[in-house]
């Protein structure tokens, strides 16, 4: 442990610092911002200066000065670019108009010192003087408790030692989970306040993760039909504990998934990198929409013709959805690679422009209003928990799909594709038809989904289906796992479902989801719950040739 | 890995075995003569002045130009790596602001608006400030978004890429503010050239954009053809390992070609915010997108084809919507009908044949 480590550690952090500050998190945060800050500090701090497995431990005394020193770059740096900013407001400089978040809140969260107090002069002094300690003190922690035995605990990804206990309390997991969820309802048991509601959800998504998990590890035989018969049943009880709005996001985390399925099997099975996929998503919502909502332009104009109801309507939007996704395949079948995610994203986009130009058809940027909502036997499926069942019923329906698709020789000749398009030719493979069915196959699920994006938002507008969409579900797929079903689940909560419920950091939404995609093809390409086979393949490259002219 | 960069053989023959073998040629001689056909309906249909055809066309030019900037950074990148920097359009953003606030400071100062050098300087600072913060910017990005993952398979990079883009717009979006910036033109670019009673106009800004790009092309032309540098850059695109055996510093020649695109992006950049008047946290992504289809549509890999391709392309833009007899607000649609059309015809672009085949 050299202090030139110390010290490049300390600027990245202050870096890191200074990012978060100018996209306004003390904003959010307000006066616990300090010590988020700090703890912030602590954790680089920590992560920093501890002893890999291999290494012999640092003597303390060096880790203490290369904790102090992280300390005091990041408290006297950040100390003094706030000094800066508080200066030019109390001189009436307006900063916003170049960093928009360094408002007199940011001064305030982080000086305590207000804005009437700072234009009578008030110095911010004391108050960032607390500020820098707390960031020293905050670095000589991490470095003081990298010495302590249990730090090992942070080495993540060594060998784990699988009990018998570990195996019952991960399968238990999900339960004990749910049994909290349920403990919530009690009358008189109060935890979250006004955030109850928000709680009670991110319960329910941890419990929903937990089993994912477990399954991958469960037993096969009893163990795994027990175990698997428990979840279903779990999952079906669930949408009755939950209310309205727990139901309406969990009904959008639905829709999501059935996408991420469908776009797993362009991406992740037959390797074709698809940034348009939202075009599919449009296809299938403006088809059910047009055929249905009494307002669209087709049941107006046709006098004898009012409209199809959902069930109708369905197999229509699929079915064109799949022949949408055959006509954009067709022109793309001789391009690989880069070339497919550019012109796969000006795909989306000009289905986009085309919906929002072509105003006597789909109304343009006003949209199709009061398209019918689904409804079976004479129930009315149209609230947020009719919409939440009929997506786990579709959801389940497409795995199914899914899954006998992948192991039927279709299946096997996309995993050739993706690995090597010309060995896969040789081989008698006939690419233009599996490329086809990867692209119709994939399409159709994203229209299945959009029809009933369409029959639960009742009303949609062509910036629904902007690019990000594409983004959101492209990045839960890898973010899950590239290729796995679980995969797509797991992603599917993390990615819609959490920041659903963290309305405040709503914002920050897209910039975390970049940088983790970033982050996450760096450290593990292939996902939180890979297929086995995909992950193989991602680190093949490591056992092969070391990486090269890395520096 | 240069042989996964071209579309090959087998996968088209066997396309066209079902299809048969001239329908790439039949049905691109349809689609021209659909387009002819539409051109000389609308043309009898309605017609518009001849002032308003030049202005279309020096609007083309001067999107064109900025364009070509933009899109020497994908083909540079392209050459060297076989990556889209999808990012690239965000790299340009980054200019754009930093040019946006160099051009605050300066009318702070009044020099913006002052005598003709003042204003003269104050063009230089912003085209400064943009390719100074652009560089570093492109810089940091291959640092810590790209250089991890080379020799990674191909789909990686590019996933890493896209969510480098996403990071800086919305960056950009949180850091900087929603509101649209309004750049105000220094005074000396700040007016037009009347040609006699035609009605042609040429605004100085127009003018000034075209005349700075096609300079720094040429800048940039001599810096790969004939300096040391560009040598290396172009032994590089040729053969990484042959040319590391060769003694040159493999790292170092694509940290200056991302600094040398970059650079070129941030020019790009003000200049872009001095033609719309007006900078957001999304105004770099759909010019990156456009400077990559006119990569293509000149031969990615070239990097006189991306000039040629992007000026097509400004064109084509500028022009299609009405000889077409569209809204312009088909203008994107037009582009992006273009990619598809030149990556289904001609995947190796207009110039791109000889370099292609070398690489394939």
């Amino acid at each position: 442990m050299k202090i030139k480590d110390g010290i490049r550690a300390g600027f990245i952090a202050l870096g890191i610092l200074i990012y978060l500050d100018l996209i306004g998190l003390p904003k959010t945060f307000g006066s616990s911002m300090v010590v988020t800050f700090a703890v912030i500090v602590f954790l680089f701090s920590l992560f920093s200066l501890r002893t890999k497995p291999a290494e012999a431990p640092a003597p303390l005394p060096s880790v203490l000065v290369n904790g102090l020193i992280i300390g005091v770059i990041t408290g006297l740096g950040f100390a003094l670019i706030t000094f800066g900013f508080a200066s030019l407001q109390a001189q009436d400089v307006k900063v916003t108009d170049v960093f928009a978040q360094i408002s007199h809140e940011n001064i305030e969260a982080l000086t305590g010192v207000d804005k009437v107090a700072l234009r009578e002069g008030q110095s911010v002094v004391p108050g960032l003087t607390k500020l820098a300690g707390y960031f020293i003190l905050a670095g000589v922690l991490g470095g003081v408790i990298t010495q302590f035995p249990a730090s090992k605990v942070l080495h993540i990804g060594d060998e784990e030692k699988r009990s018998s206990a570990r195996y019952w309390l991960m399968l238990a997991l999900p339960f004990l989970l749910f049994a909290f969820f349920l403990a919530l309802r009690i009358e008189g048991v109060d935890i979250g306040g006004s955030e109850e509601n928000s709680f009670g959800l991110v319960l329910i998504y941890a419990c929903i993760a937990a089993a994912l998990f477990a399954v991958r590890e469960v037993k096969a035989g009893v163990h795994k039909i027990g175990f698997s018969a428990l979840i279903v049943a779990l999952v079906l009880v669930i949408p009755q504990l939950t209310d309205l709005k727990q139901n309406a996001i969990l009904g959008a985390v639905m829709i999501f998934v059935i996408m991420g399925i469908g776009l797993n099997i362009v991406v992740g099975f037959a390797g074709l990198l698809d940034l348009g996929y939202v075009a599919f998503f449009a296809v299938g919502a403006y088809t059910y929409a047009l055929i249905s909502s009494p307002e669209s332009y087709i049941v107006v104009n046709l006098p004898w013709f009012e409209g199809l109801n959902f069930w109708a309507g369905l197999p229509i939007a699929v079915l064109l959805g799949a022949a949408a996704g055959i006509m954009l395949g067709i022109p793309v079948l001789r391009m690989r690679g880069d070339y497919l995610a550019i012109v796969t994203l000006g795909f989306g986009e000009i289905i986009r422009l085309l919906l929002l130009n072509l105003r006597d058809y789909t109304g343009g940027p006003g949209g199709i209003l009061e398209i019918p909502s689904p409804n079976l036997f004479g129930l009315d499926l149209g609230n947020p928990k009719g919409i939440l069942y009929l997506g786990m019923a579709f959801a389940v329906i497409v795995t199914f799909f899914t899954i006998r698709l992948r192991d039927s020789s279709l299946g096997r000749a996309w995993v050739a594709l993706r690995e090597d398009e010309d060995v896969a030719e040789a081989m008698g493979i006939n690419l233009v038809a599996i490329k086809l069915m990867a692209f119709a196959s994939g399409a159709a699920f994203a229209a299945l989904g959009g029809t009933l994006y369409a029959a639960r938002q009742v009303n949609i507008f062509p910036d629904n289906f902007a690019l990000d969409v594409s983004i959101n579900v492209l990045s839960l797929i890898i973010i899950g796992g590239i290729g796995s079903i679980e995969g797509v689940v797991l992603g599917s909560i993390a990615l819609i479902g959490l920041p659903e419920i963290l309305r405040s950091v709503d914002e920050y939404r897209i910039v975390a989801f970049g940088a983790l995609l970033v982050i996450m093809m760096i450290l593990r390409p292939e996902g939180f719950l890979p297929s086995t086979r995909r992950a193989r393949e991602l680190h093949e490259a490591d056992l092969d040739s070391p990486a090269e002219f890395e520096g | 890995m240069s042989t996964l960069t071209q579309p090959k053989l087998p996968t088209s023959e066997r396309f066209s075995q079902l299809f048969g073998k001239y329908i790439y040629i039949a049905v691109g001689i349809i689609i021209v003569i659909l387009l002819i056909g539409r051109i000389i309906f609308v043309a009898r249909q309605e017609s518009y002045p001849l002032s308003y055809w030049t202005f279309q066309v020096i609007n083309g030019l001067v999107l064109g130009g900025v364009y070509a900037l933009v899109a020497l950074g994908y083909t540079l990148v392209y050459g060297i790596l076989f990556m889209i920097n999808f990012a690239h359009g965000e790299v340009l953003m980054m200019g754009g602001f930093a040019g946006f606030f160099a051009l605050q400071y300066m009318t702070s100062i009044g020099w913006a608006n002052g005598t003709a050098l003042q204003s003269t300087l104050t063009i230089v600072f912003m085209m400064l400030a943009g390719m100074i913060v652009s560089v570093i910017t492109g810089i940091v990005l291959e640092r810590l978004a790209y250089r991890p993952l080379r020799g990674a398979p191909r789909l990686v990079p590019l996933i890493s890429a896209i969510g480098a883009s996403f990071f800086l717009q919305y960056t950009a979006l949180l850091v900087f503010g929603a509101v649209p910036h309004n750049y105000r033109k220094p005074s000396v670019i700040d007016g037009v050239w009347k040609l006699g009673d035609s009605g042609i106009i040429i605004s100085y800004t127009g003018a000034f954009i075209f005349i700075t790009s096609i300079l720094m092309l040429l800048g940039l032309f001599i810096i790969v053809q004939r300096t040391k540098m560009g040598k290396a850059m172009r032994a590089v695109a040729e053969d990484k390992h042959i040319a590391a055996l060769m003694g040159i510093d493999v790292n170092k020649v694509i940290v200056f070609t991302f600094a040398l695109g970059s650079a070129l992006a941030g020019a790009g950049g003000v200049m872009l915010g001095l033609h719309n008047t007006v900078i957001r946290f999304n105004t770099g992504f759909l010019p990156g997108l456009k400077a990559f289809t006119a990569a293509v549509l000149g031969g990615i890999g070239n990097v006189l084809g991306a000039m040629i391709g992007s000026l097509l392309l400004g064109l084509l833009e500028a022009l299609g919507p009405s000889a077409l007899g569209l809204p312009t607000e088909y203008k994107d649609v037009i582009a992006f009908s273009v990619l598809v059309l030149v990556l289904i015809f001609r995947p190796s672009g207009i110039v791109g044949e000889v370099l292609s085949e070398k690489k394939a």
